[in-house]
């Protein structure tokens, strides 16, 4: 389908506590679902990549237009890959990102790590693809009721 | 024969472990060395150059003295000693039994390549299909499953890499000469049977097992199970519990009563566990519940198979354990690489530039970017990378970093010829030896490389240009970006792997990181008596404070065999008498070597015997197979014996392989080794390559001529001997000076102490404690009694060297004592151990104020009582005081230490003083960060200046007050302290006269010259001169002890042997022709050579020198001769090389 993919690294995985090895594995499963020619990393990255803006308590505390601005650094990033969509482990990160790429007119969709491994898998249902776009929206969509 | 007693076991062949194996060697004693990779050298195999010389000089630790017993060529590419075992690609695996008298186990890997057959052609190369990364080049390239380990090694047989390995046998069917054996290993004899009802159950363990090339057969039923165990003698047996019929139980029970040995596993279910339990108790070994995954069969099977292999693993007793095992890196990107080392290509680590700089590196040696081969022009190394960081659990120094990124960087601007931008980053420069801070200043001044202190914390690739581009942050916190083609991180320490296992199995202790602990005052002591540490294995060392642990350790251990009986003089063994050809005529032996038949194949052997047999002085020629072999070589033996000839000539493959053989030849037939020559006639053969027979026959036969040209001339003299006088002058009694007049007396030599004062002890006398908090006074105490208590001892007090002369094995020394009473010394060997003093000084108003001391006199202070500590409110220390910069441009090693050690012990007393240290570089080197960390936690405030912005001192009635510029802050401030401490150093105290009298060299500053300040670090160039402790250089009381033992321990080589033995190459000189011209004194490296005055004779000390014939080569009238290449010799071998006639 051509649809190109980055990866957050975020800073409570990676940066803070795992390190290069786990952005490594982050890696190997973000490349074993889409396929490695669709994945286009972000600069910097694994334990180099930015904060999302939103860490550290700041999702939840208010000032969101200084919060924004802080992900400025990051949307940048992702608008340089050109990819349509972002994957983000890591949930604030992932609440984060999305609303900056509403605010700073990306446009290109936030998902979760999960549910990229559930929509390769083939068990991802219905009603679990809000954060996908419509170019994925309908594929391989899992009816547990009627798969059984 | 049986070596017992009077053995010792080195454990790893780097550095260290060569040193300590050639020291115990030297002595006399039989050594095991054993390594696990499959090289010797260990890290340095690797590395080509060395601060400060920027050149390698590793052949410098070969034996100078009896040289003839050990390998004279680059010990790069290899060595033999004749009291020396090297196991390679062998792992220690355990040690019993007590001093004097372990019981070591060992397993050797067993190689698939048969290193005496291989012979280098690397046709098995071109074949193998596998290509894996090359350890020997850090991964930067890649070799195949079949390689050299190391480019450079004489001889050098492949290996074969079993992990990678695919057993295709491509390179057994194309080896020339047999030498690989892919599939007769030893887990093919490893039979293994599974018994199980169900066929997928077998067929699938069958598949799995014979991947890892186990031999597996299978049965259906327990019936058929005990029909094959009746048959065939198995290893190893997996049944399943349930079966129709018999059940598993019942075949285990049958089974062993058949096989007692052999070794049962059940498989069961989760159902019936307790079955399986059960059946552990009647014999089996352990169980496997189904269903299983090869990941957990495999693991379990390899353990049962390692485990009935070291049942036969190699036993060993040796009286004592040196383990030498070094250290490994850290690795970045197993933690947070900020630095993106994993990430872009043109971030490595120390050892892979060290490998780039290298010719047969990733590059072929060109400075030129990884990532697009563009030439690289800017070079940033970034320092303490996985050391100096608790987030990585690294609160240690790693010691050598900071001088090989110097090193590095001086390299690669020679090699750029000088355009190059490098640049480093750190954040002390630990320049903590005494040679080296004048090697950093050089490197700054003369080379123009940058220091810039801070840390680089993100490294960003701009993919345009293709640059990193590298963020750091500098002492102000100001953000700077540079811009760089390759960035070297100095990655730090680590302990080896398996060292857990290790110490487990040796009864060691680890510190806090993982590395071997040393016991109190001792670098090489462990709490296992017998067993010692060598080098970096107990913290990573640079060569030279590797190769003085490593001679320490190599004293403690024969002090150990010493005490279990064995003792030093070499073993008197039966050997031939020797037989005097002198004034024969030729009569040679010649022996021509089929080479497994390869040789036949190539050229007619029968001719050029023919040939070789036409000449008068050939006594006989002789065809043999595969000489190199036991069987071979007996045939050999048995030929000498009967031809009795006077000469030997082999041709066959392979010179250096001989060497060893040769004397082994020479003891058991009395003709010397030195009439005896190997040639190769093999691999000139495979360069060309072509089957004619003539130009093969031609070159062969030239070749065997030249061998028996430079033969026929040599002349047959027996080799010099100069006696030794068996007894040991020490001056100076401080603790270097016990030590070493100890460890010599426990050897069962005499030993003469000289201490110029009234009592010994020196520095001791006043010190109480060291950083680590052990007390000194016990140290002092308890050497005191035991140099009171050795009658072998002789104090002399307050007496001092007059005048000395004389060489290795005879020194002849005057000494006088208080009285004026004069006394002659004879001894064969001097150890100096002057001493040193802390330095005095003027600086910082020294000298003004009472408030103003130095270290000693604040110890002293601290000691007697004279300085409460309650009364202080505010201390300040100022560190390199007139240290570091002209004139005294040394590091004093000690003072930071013990600038940490005060600070420490006053904050402890007293948490409330508040102690400010103005310092340069902090020089907390190793395992004395922790200190160091410790120090800021508890509040010690480090305030960094720069020569050139020193602090200013001034007295206030009774208070000192120092302004400085605090860099953090930029801006000056200003402390007011009831006590200044100034950091002053150490200044030797070995006086001109005495090193002349010894016709030693001192530095620029005064302190001891060594032969080599990293491969000889204790030797001085003239042999039989030692020196240890502070006249050595600056050193905590452990490092002098370390510095005395290894004086001892090289001493102790001279020592031990009623005579020095001459090589039998060296060079003499025909006093008719010699016109005192004096050219070949100067040109003579290793100082043999004098001038006889009254004689008018120029001489040669027979056993300084070391044949190396460059006397001959300056010498216009050829009065200077090399014996055994005379020019006629060489003349006569030239023309046999241009093929005028065999039989001239």
């Amino acid at each position: 389908m051509k649809i190109k993919f980055t990866v957050q690294d975020p800073c409570q995985i990676v940066r803070k506590s795992f390190g290069e090895p786990i952005a490594e594995d982050l890696r190997f499963v973000v490349k074993s679902i889409v396929g490695e020619e669709n994945f286009i990393d972000m600069e910097p990255n694994r334990s180099n990549n930015f904060c999302c803006g939103g860490g550290g308590g700041f999702l939840q505390s208010g000032f969101k237009e200084q919060r924004l601005k802080y992900g400025k650094v990051k949307d940048g990033q992702i608008q340089a890959t050109g990819a349509q969509y972002c994957i983000a482990a890591c949930h604030n990160c992932h609440a984060q990102i999305h609303e900056l790429s509403e605010s700073y007119g990306g446009h290109y969709q936030v998902v979760h790590l999960w549910t990229m491994i559930c929509l390769s898998l083939g068990i991802l249902g219905p009603n679990e693809r809000e954060y996908l776009g419509n170019d994925l929206k309908e594929v391989a969509v899992f009816h547990p009721e009627t798969a059984m | 024969m049986s070596r017992k007693i009077g053995t010792a076991l080195v454990v790893g062949a780097g550095i260290s472990g060569i040193r300590s194996a050639l020291d115990l060697a030297e002595n006399g004693y039989g050594v095991t060395l054993i390594d696990r990779a499959p090289h010797l050298g260990g890290l340095l195999s690797q590395l080509d150059y060395q601060f400060p010389t920027d050149r390698c000089g590793m052949c410098r630790m070969l034996p100078l003295v009896n040289r003839d017993a050990s390998s004279q060529y680059c010990l790069r590419k290899g060595l033999f000693h004749e009291n020396i075992d090297i196991l390679l690609n062998t792992e220690l695996i355990s040690v019993d039994g007590d001093p004097g008298n372990f019981e070591a186990r060992l397993r050797q890997t067993p190689n698939w390549v048969d290193p005496a057959l291989c012979i280098g052609c690397g046709l098995c190369v071109d074949v193998c299909p596998v290509e894996v990364p090359d350890d020997f080049n850090e991964g930067l390239t890649r070799r195949k499953a079949i390689y050299l380990p190391v480019p450079h090694n004489i001889p050098n047989p492949y290996i074969i890499d079993f992990a990678a390995c695919t057993r295709c046998g491509e390179c057994q069917k194309v080896c020339p000469t047999r030498a690989i054996h892919l599939f007769d290993q030893e887990r093919g004899r490893f039979r293994i049977l599974v018994v199980d009802d169900e066929k997928i159950v077998r067929d699938s363990l069958k598949a799995l097992m014979e991947e890892e090339d186990f031999r597996v057969d299978t049965a259906e039923s327990g019936a058929q199970a005990l029909d094959m165990l009746a048959a065939t003698p198995y290893q190893l047996m997996l049944t399943d519990i349930k079966m129709p019929g018999m059940d598993g139980v019942e075949v285990l029970q049958k089974a062993k009563e058949l096989l007692p040995d052999l070794t049962v596993v059940m498989m069961t279910a989760y159902a019936t566990v307790e079955t399986a339990v059960e059946a552990m108790k009647l014999g089996a070994l352990d169980y496997l519940i189904k269903p299983f995954e090869p990941g957990q069969l495999i693991p379990m099977i390899l353990r049962i198979y390692q485990g009935l292999e070291t049942a036969q693993a190699l036993t060993l007793n040796v009286g004592a354990v040196v383990l030498s095992g070094g250290t490994s890196f850290y690795d970045p990107k197993t933690g947070k690489d900020t630095l993106g080392y994993s990430t872009y290509p043109d971030v490595v680590t120390s050892l892979e530039f060290e490998r780039i700089l290298n010719p047969m590196g990733p590059t072929g040696g060109k400075l030129v970017r990884l990532s697009d081969g563009r030439p690289i022009t800017r070079i940033a190394w970034m320092q303490c990378v996985g050391s100096r960081d608790l987030h990585e659990n690294a609160d240690f120094c790693s010691s050598i970093c900071c001088m090989s990124a110097i090193k590095e960087a001086r390299l690669a601007k020679a090699k750029a010829g000088g355009d190059l931008d490098a640049t480093i980053y750190y954040m002390d420069m630990r320049t903590f030896n005494k040679s080296f801070q004048r090697y950093r200043d050089q490197a700054q001044k003369a080379h123009g490389i940058h220091f810039q202190r801070g840390r680089i914390h993100t490294t960003v690739l701009d993919r345009k240009t293709g640059e990193l581009v590298l963020r750091y942050t500098d002492i102000n916190g100001k953000i700077h970006e540079d811009r760089r083609d390759l960035l070297v991180l100095s990655v730090g320490q680590r302990p080896i792997p398996g060292m857990e296992k290790l110490a487990e199995t040796l009864g060691i202790d680890l510190n806090a990181w993982g590395f071997a602990a040393t016991e109190p005052f001792s670098q090489t002591r462990t709490p296992k008596d017998g067993i010692f540490l060598s080098g970096s294995s107990s913290g990573l060392k640079d060569i030279s404070d590797s190769v003085i642990q490593a001679s320490a350790a190599a004293l403690n251990a024969s002090r150990t065999l010493h005490a279990a009986g064995g003792h030093l003089s070499p073993k008197p063994s039966p050997a031939a008498e020797p037989m005097d050809v002198f004034r024969q005529l030729p009569k040679a032996l010649v022996i021509l070597c089929t080479c497994n038949g390869a040789l036949a194949q190539k050229i007619n052997l029968n001719d050029l015997a023919a040939k070789a047999a036409s000449d008068p002085s050939v006594a006989h020629v002789e065809v043999l197979e595969r000489v190199c072999t036991a069987e071979g070589w007996d045939q050999v033996v048995e030929q000498v014996k009967t031809v009795r000839p006077n000469r030997l000539l082999i041709g066959s493959c392979l010179p250096h392989v001989y060497a060893r053989k040769l004397r082994k030849l020479e003891h058991e037939t009395g003709l010397s080794s030195s009439l005896m020559e190997v040639v190769d006639l093999r691999t000139p053969l495979l360069v060309r390559g072509d089957a004619l027979p003539d130009p093969a026959l031609t070159s062969t036969a030239e070749i065997l001529s030249m061998g028996l040209a430079r033969l026929k001339r040599i002349e047959p003299l027996p080799p010099v001997t100069v006696p030794v006088e068996q007894r040991a002058l020490v001056v100076g009694g401080g603790i270097a000076g016990m030590t070493a007049a100890l460890a010599v007396a426990d050897h069962g030599f005499p030993v003469d102490l000289i201490e110029k004062e009234a009592q010994v002890g020196g520095n001791l006398n006043w010190l109480s404690r060291t950083l680590e908090g052990y007390e000194t006074k016990a140290l002092f105490d308890e050497t005191l009694s035991r140099i009171e208590k050795n009658p072998l001892i002789r104090v002399h007090l307050k007496s001092r060297v007059i005048d000395a002369f004389g060489q290795e094995g005879h020194f002849v020394t005057s000494i006088e004592d208080a009285d004026g009473k004069m006394q002659s010394i004879a001894h064969g060997v001097t150890i100096l151990a002057t001493g040193g003093n802390e330095a005095k000084t003027t600086a910082y108003g020294y000298g003004t104020s009472p408030a103003i001391v130095t270290q000693k006199e604040l110890a002293v202070k601290l000691e007697d009582k004279t300085l409460d500590p309650a009364q202080l409110k505010t201390v300040a220390m100022i560190q390199c005081v007139d240290s570091r910069e002209e004139p005294r441009n040394y590091c004093s090693r000690i003072c930071c230490a013990s600038s940490l050690k005060f600070a420490l012990e006053l904050k402890t007393l007293h948490p409330d003083i508040q102690i400010v240290i103005f310092y340069r570089d902090l020089m907390a080197y190793g395992f004395y960060e922790s200190y160091y960390t410790q120090a800021r936690k508890a509040g010690i405030l480090f305030i960094q200046y720069t020569p050139d912005q020193k602090p200013q001192v001034h007295v206030q009635d009774t208070k000192v007050v120092v302004r400085a510029l605090e860099p953090i802050i930029a801006q000056d401030i200003e402390v007011t302290a009831d006590l200044l401490v100034l950091a002053t150093g150490i200044q030797p105290a070995l006086p001109p006269n005495l090193a002349k009298a010894y016709g030693i060299s001192l530095d620029p500053d005064g302190f001891f010259l060594e032969a080599d300040s990293k491969w000889r670090p204790v030797d001085a160039l003239k042999e039989g001169v030692f020196a240890c402790g502070l006249s050595h250089s600056p050193r905590s009381i452990t490092e002098s002890i370390a510095t005395a033992e290894a004086a001892a321990q090289r001493a102790l080589r001279i020592l031990s042997h009623a005579q020095l033995t001459a090589g039998k190459i060296v060079a003499t000189v025909r006093h008719s022709l010699c016109s005192l011209c004096e050219q070949c004194i100067s040109a003579c490296p290793y100082e043999a050579r004098a001038l006889w005055a009254e004689q008018e004779k120029v001489v040669v000390h027979p056993v300084r020198c070391q044949g190396c014939g460059t006397c001959a080569a300056v010498c216009p009238n050829s009065a200077s001769v090399l014996l055994g290449f005379t020019e006629q010799q060489m003349f006569d071998v030239i023309d046999a090389a241009i093929g005028s006639a065999m039989c001239s």
